[in-house]
Order: C-alpha cells, then structure tokens, then sequence
C-alpha cells in the first residue's frame, strides 16, 4: 500500500506507542510494589520507581510454602487436564460434524446451538451440580472439559478448510476407519488450530475463579485465583474489625504485606505473560477464522 | 420400511462416528440442558431438605416478590442495560478507532508489536485486575490519590462512592478489551483490496477521504454483525467486572450491580434461591427471545455469520 512516511504517520506511531504504554502501565506499576520496601509503600504510596527498592515481598512468597505451591499446582492440575481433555472432546465432535452426510448431523448440530441459545443459568447449574451431581468441593467440577458451540465451529471449519475430500477417500479406500482417519490424518494437520483454541480455553481455566469461588471449600483444592481472592478477603477484615491491638499485630505478621500481595500476583500474572508470545499468532489466526461460519 | 432399512445402514456406517460424538453430548446434556430442568424452582418455593425437585409449588409467587418488592430488581436491570450500551458503544468506536490506526500505519512490524501488548490485558483475571484497580485507587497509597495530594487536593474515597465507578469499570473495559476487539475488524481490513485506494488516489482523495468513502463502509457490515449479535447477550455481563473490581462493596451496589453480579451474591450468600431463579429465569427467557430474533435479523443481511 502507501509506503510514504509522513509526519502524520509518525504522529499516528507516537499515539499508538502511548497507548501501548499506558496498557502496560498497570502492570509496571505492580512489577515495581512488588519490588518496593513495606514502609515506602505505606509513606509514599504507589509510586513508578519506588523510593526504597526491597525483596520482602518477594522474600515472603519464597518461604509462603505449602498453601502457595497447593494452589499453583492445583491451578496448573486444572488447566492442563481441562485443557486437554476439553481439546480431545471437541476436536472429536468437530470432525464428526464436519461430515456433511453424518447421519446425526442435524440433531446435533441442533443440540450444540442449543448451548448457545439457553442456559439455566447461574443458580440452577450450581443447585443441579451440587443437590444432583454432589461436585461441591471436588477437583472434577474444576477441570470438567468445556464443550463451547464457538470453538467446535472453529475446529470444524480448520478441518473442512484444510483437509481435502480426497485426502480423506483415499484413506477409506486404504480401509482406514472413521477413528483411524482422525488420530492418524486429521490431527496431526490440527496443531495451528487447536494452539488457538487450546490457548483461550487454557487461559479461562486458569483465569478462572467463579467456579473456585462457587464449590470450593477446602485448602487443599484452592487453585490460585481463589487464594488471592482469599487473601484480599483476609486483608479487608483485617482493616473492617475493631479486634485489639495486639491480635492485630499478630494477624498482620501472618498476612502478606502489600508488596508480597503484589509479588503473589505476579506469580500467578507470570505463566500467561510467558506463554502469550508464543501462541498469540495462532489466537489471532484462530479468532479470525472464527468469524467465518462454513 | 425401505427409508428405516436405509436409515439402519446409515446408523452402521457411521457407528464410530457416533460414538466419537458421544462424550461432547454427554457433557452437553449433564452439563447444560439438565441444569435448565432446576429453573422450575422458580416456581416454587425451595426448601433444602427437599432438595430441588420436590419443594412446593407456589405459582407466581417469587415473580410477584421481585416486581413488587423495592427497587432493587429494577436496578439492577437498569444497571445491566445502561452498562450494555455504554461498553458495547464507546468499545465499538475503540475498537475500529485502534483497527484504522493500525491498518495506516506504514510501519507493520511496529503495528504487530503495539497489537500484541494492547491485546496481552485481555488474558489478565479480574481478582487480577481488582489487585491492580486496587493499587491504583486505593484511600491513601493508591497512584491516583498520591497524584490528587500531591497537587494539594484532598483524596477521595473511591470504594466508598459509587458516583465515580461507572467511569472507572469504563476505563478498565476499554483497557482488557480494546486490544482484543479490533483483532476482528484489522482481519477486515487486511482483505480489503488496496487497488481501491489506489483508483481513489488517483481521482485525488485524500486520507479523510479515502478513510470516509473506503475504510469505514467496508467496516460496516463487520460492525453491524458484531453489534447484532452482542444483542443476544444483552442480560449477561461479564460478572468479573462488576463483582471483582468492586470487590463487591455494598456501598457501590448503587450504580455497579447487575443481573449477574447478583445472582452470584446471593448464591454466595444462600438468600431466598426462589426469587434468584426467577431472576435467572428472567435473563435466560429475554436472552433466548433476543438471540432468537437478532439470528433472523443477521441471516437476512449476511447468512454466513448467523449462527443457524
């Protein structure tokens, strides 16, 4: 297109590189509390580079043990297990429904809009899971595969767009069966599209805490989204109660500062910031299929 | 009998792929149609030692008890509209504003780069992003407070006046979402034929113009759909938003508490589960209605993006 550099275009760079920065402002900000003595946050408050540099915070998560390293392994647990088998169950589905002479094809199909369509919302999902299906306080609840109507139409369309009729013939005529023709032809040409599928649904796994916050009641199932939210919970009851000074001083020794609140949250920002670069060509690729309905 | 024959050997032939079918429906069944058969509480009175299916009928009664007791119901669906239009319509102008300014932009490799870091804030959790807002608001410590004092003003208590969230969960929606968003309508652009600027340069357009005459109508169709089909889920906010970032502060309740928001409180807090299903009755029957007809509306002009 129109290659010239103008000063417009470089107005436009200018605007777009503030933008970005001030995107990444908040997340600066918490990189540099978590980094900054107790007593420069309390005295100066949040500050870009903070008046007195410390490792407390990050000190006091290295020796947090048990109920930290629980709840990342639970959280990694969940993801990669929900991530997993959410992947198989609707690359399957997909490929099935990508037979146009399936002969459930319709009725499916119809049940997989269904999901989109109604839903018995929040309350009768919890009452159902926890009355009938008795998932309160269970890891099963947590990394039950996710069977979403968009991303089964995403997978869909990747396979009929890229794996031809006559790959798929000569296969039968080889003698190979529907589940053969899936594990041994489909999915190995399946990676771009499922990075980007797997990549969303690994990030609402591990962003997930509605689910934690619903069911979960013990320590040894809380997955990190739900310790920070307990955490903060902790902090506010703290400061809420009128309790005497010197439970107050005891409390407050067990619970983190405020950069060690921040350098938590970094531990549990942490695993997307690294994975993101290397997924988010095919999360955009992915996203850009999806609004292409076959 | 010769159509059931046929339909029998069908059924043989794709056996395996049935089969292949059956976890997804299995989970779709349990796990999304089952629990529609718990909205029938909303008719009835619930009663934990009965459990779900056998508690009393007590017709209309939790309907009547919403609409008519205080003002909280009518709130709390203001509040879930006012929110719908005020992010759907100031994200929309973000989101084809960042599209258009990257898509101009000559210098590509620079433009990917910005767009990777504008999206990364979508992939952040909202007990994250509540630490962050938290940070930055905070009565004493917090940035925009030390600004305020700095300047000599007095700090304000933002967890304690709901006057200023509106604009606050504003700003962190356009933040986690405008990135995001303008992936679809940059992906309409890059498949926009750039032989139409050339021919609209050659007539002597300028860059308004061209922006005017070409890029915003072949943005249009996109914008529409996406506004269409945001309708369908018009009763449902994303509850992290309006329950993280507030931290579920009652005093904020006021201008940030929705449907969804609520329904989480009050399972959390285990009040009256007849009304909250009545509630969620409410949002899943407006929802079905709006989906239902905004399909027709989007077939009609672009069937390749209805959803059936």
């Amino acid at each position: 297109m129109r290659k010239k550099v103008t000063a417009g275009q470089i107005i436009l760079l200018i605007v777009l590189i503030i933008l970005a920065a001030a995107c990444l402002f908040p997340l600066a900000l918490v990189v540099t509390a978590s980094f900054s003595s107790e007593i420069s946050l309390i005295q100066n408050g949040f500050l870009l580079i903070p008046e007195e540099w410390s490792l407390d915070g990050w000190n006091y998560v290295m020796n947090l043990g048990t109920q930290l390293l629980v709840s990342y392994r639970n959280t990694f647990f969940i993801t990669i297990v929900g991530t997993l088998t959410s992947l198989l169950v609707m690359s399957m589905l997909a490929f099935v429904l990508s037979h146009r002479d399936f002969v459930f094809r319709k009725l499916i199909t119809m049940i997989l809009l269904g999901t989109m369509l109604f839903s018995g919302g929040r309350l009768a999902t919890y009452l159902v899971n926890t009355t009938i299906y008795h998932l309160k306080d269970t890891m099963l609840i947590l990394c039950l595969p996710t069977v979403s109507a968009m991303y089964v139409i995403i997978l869909r369309t990747y396979i009929q767009q890229n794996i031809t009729d006559s790959l798929l013939d000569s296969a039968k005529i080889d003698g190979a069966g529907d589940f053969r023709i899936y594990a041994q032809i489909v999915m190995p040409l399946l990676p771009p599209a499922l990075a980007s599928v797997g990549f969303m649904v690994a990030i609402g796994y591990w962003n997930n805490w509605e689910t934690s916050y619903l069911y979960i009641t013990s320590n040894s199932k809380m997955p990190l989204q739900l310790l920070l939210m307990k955490t903060e919970k902790m902090i506010e009851e703290l400061n809420r109660s009128d309790i005497g000074a010197q439970a107050l001083a005891m409390m407050s020794e067990m619970l983190p500062s405020v950069s060690a609140r921040m350098a938590m949250l970094i531990t549990v920002l942490g695993p997307i910031m690294i994975a993101y670069p290397f997924f988010q060509r095919y999360f955009i690729q992915g996203l850009t299929v999806g609004s292409v309905k076959g | 009998m010769k159509r059931l024959r046929r339909f029998g050997h069908r059924l043989w032939k794709d056996r395996m792929l049935t089969l292949m079918a059956l976890p997804a429906l299995a989970l779709m069944i349990l796990f999304n149609y089952v629990p529609m058969s718990g909205l029938v509480l909303a008719f009835k009175k619930f009663d934990y030692s009965k459990g779900l299916f056998w508690s009393p009928w007590n017709g209309l009664e939790n309907f009547r008890l919403l609409f008519l007791s205080g003002d909280t119901f009518w709130r709390i669906t203001r509040n879930t509209l006012l929110y719908y239009v005020m992010f759907t319509a100031v994200g929309t102008i973000c989101e084809v504003a960042l599209a258009i300014g990257i898509y101009e932009l000559v210098f590509k490799k620079l433009g990917k780069g910005i767009q990777s870091i504008l999206i990364l804030p979508t992939f952040i959790s909202f007990v994250a992003v509540s630490y962050i807002v938290e940070a930055l608001l905070q009565n004493n410590t917090g940035l925009v407070n030390q600004f305020l004092m700095s300047l000599g003003k007095e700090s304000i208590y933002f967890y304690m006046e709901s006057k200023y969230w509106p604009m606050i969960l504003l700003l962190v929606k356009i933040w986690k979402g405008t990135g995001y968003g303008s992936v679809l309508y940059l992906a309409t652009l890059s498949g926009v034929d750039t032989q139409l600027y050339e021919a609209a340069m050659l007539d002597g357009a300028n860059r308004r113009q061209q922006r005017r005459y070409i890029t915003l109508p072949m943005l249009l169709p996109m914008i529409t759909i996406m506004l269409l089909l945001s309708i369908g889920s018009v009763m449902h906010s994303d509850t992290g938003i309006f329950y993280q970032t507030t931290k579920n502060i009652g005093a904020l309740y006021e201008t940030t508490q929705v449907l969804d928001s609520y329904v989480l409180n009050a399972i959390m807090k285990s009040s009256n589960y007849g009304v909250t299903t009545a509630i969620t009755l409410y949002q899943s029957v407006i929802g079905f209605a709006l989906t239902v007809s905004v399909n027709m509306v989007v077939r009609k002009i672009s069937p390749e993006n209805a959803l059936f």
